[in-house]
């Protein structure tokens, strides 16, 4: 698709925008990498979904690659501006060494920062730290130190340096029969053609295969959250019980230590020695 | 008169309950420190997956409990605390 097709599909889009239900309207917004409330008003949606628009316009897709990139997100190379912003706010790294001028740019406009092409890249940075929220901030601290604690627990889990990043593979389309003849000869076409069906209907089928497998281990994995959730409020249960209990038998004792003394009965030096730690312990 | 049949139960029962509570727990951990830190591959894999599990609980879901306990524990200091005073 080349550009003057994609921008004509903008434009249609842009077109069709405002015939959108809200529903629509924030599944396109969140296509384009926006965070949107489903109950937002409608023409703040349609305000915040055509200045994306605008911007992802504005924005080239090296920059956006060069983020990617970046933060080791894995797309394809041949991925669409839309897709790249979806991956891009997705990404919470705030450590921009390595990062292009240009990716930090674009960045920093899709965070909704302002970013000057003449600004130096100090300023950017800065104002990028300071745009980030204090739960944000706190969910990525704590995300560190689980990756910290998983590393140092799990052995390989870190690795000692970055391999380089790769693009997810292309999908390529066959060519077709005719082209291949033309290539290959009538027979070498033609078995060409059919070896590449036969390649398409065994990759739907392990597709097929694949999906079911990850739709299972879904299951099993949800399955062993629900039994570990069940596991822990079992645990929590039986320390209330058990506090429960130790209250119980906390004021029974105190119950009787009152009436001990209201009967003016004290107990012998003896039974006090005894009594007096078990009083703070049970 | 020298002799008070409470005091000896109630401290016996504080005796036993902590200690049989120490062993208790102590075994558990033991247990699982056995089995999860064996050598292999697949327990290599029932301990990334068990780590990777246990990040992923959610703290928020037991809040609930979790401040009923620590209710709990408040209230159960506050009773030990007036046998000081009685």
């Amino acid at each position: 698709m080349n550009e003057s097709e994609k921008s004509q599909r903008d434009q249609k889009v842009s077109t069709g925008l405002v015939d959108l239900p809200n529903d629509e309207l924030v599944r396109y917004g969140t296509e384009l990498g926006l965070r949107l409330r489903q109950n937002a008003p409608r023409g703040e949606l349609l305000r915040v979904i055509r200045q994306r628009q605008e911007l992802l316009v504005q924005l080239s897709r090296q920059a956006l690659l060069d983020v990617c990139v970046w933060a080791r997100r894995p797309v394809r190379q041949s991925a669409s501006k839309e897709q790249l912003a979806r991956e891009i706010t997705q990404i919470g790294k705030m450590d921009f060494a390595e990062l292009s001028r240009a990716g930090l740019i674009a960045l920093a406009r899709l965070r909704g920062v302002e970013a000057d092409d003449d600004e130096p890249d100090e300023q950017i940075k800065r104002r990028l730290r300071r745009a980030e929220t204090l739960p944000d901030m706190l969910r990525r601290k704590r995300r560190a130190l689980e990756a910290a604690l998983v590393g140092k627990l799990v052995p390989g889990g870190s690795a000692d340096e970055p391999k380089e990043y790769r693009f997810l593979p292309e999908n390529h389309a066959h060519s077709d029969l005719r082209e291949r003849v033309e290539q290959e000869g009538l027979v070498g076409g033609i078995a060409s053609k059919l070896r590449g069906v036969a390649d398409d209907y065994v990759s739907q089928k392990l597709d097929e295969i694949e999906r079911r497998i990850d739709r299972k281990l879904d299951e099993i994995d949800g399955r062993l959250q629900e039994w570990r959730d069940r596991e822990i409020t079992n645990r929590l249960r039986l320390i209330k019980i058990t506090l429960v209990v130790s209250i119980l038998v906390a004021l029974l004792s105190l119950g009787y230590k009152y009436m001990d003394r209201l009967a003016g009965s004290a107990p012998v030096e003896q039974g006090r020695q005894g009594a007096a730690p078990v009083a703070t312990q049970d | 008169m020298g002799f008070d049949l409470f005091y000896l139960f109630r401290y016996l029962l504080c005796l036993l309950c902590t200690i049989y509570a120490a062993v208790r727990i102590g075994q558990t951990l033991i247990r699982w420190r056995r089995w999860l830190w064996a050598d292999g591959r697949s327990q290599a894999l029932v301990r990334r997956y068990l780590m990777a599990h246990l990040v992923r609980v959610r703290l928020r879901r037991f809040g609930l409990d979790v401040l009923q306990i620590v209710l709990l524990v408040v209230i159960l200091w506050q009773v030990i605390l007036l046998h000081e005073r009685i």
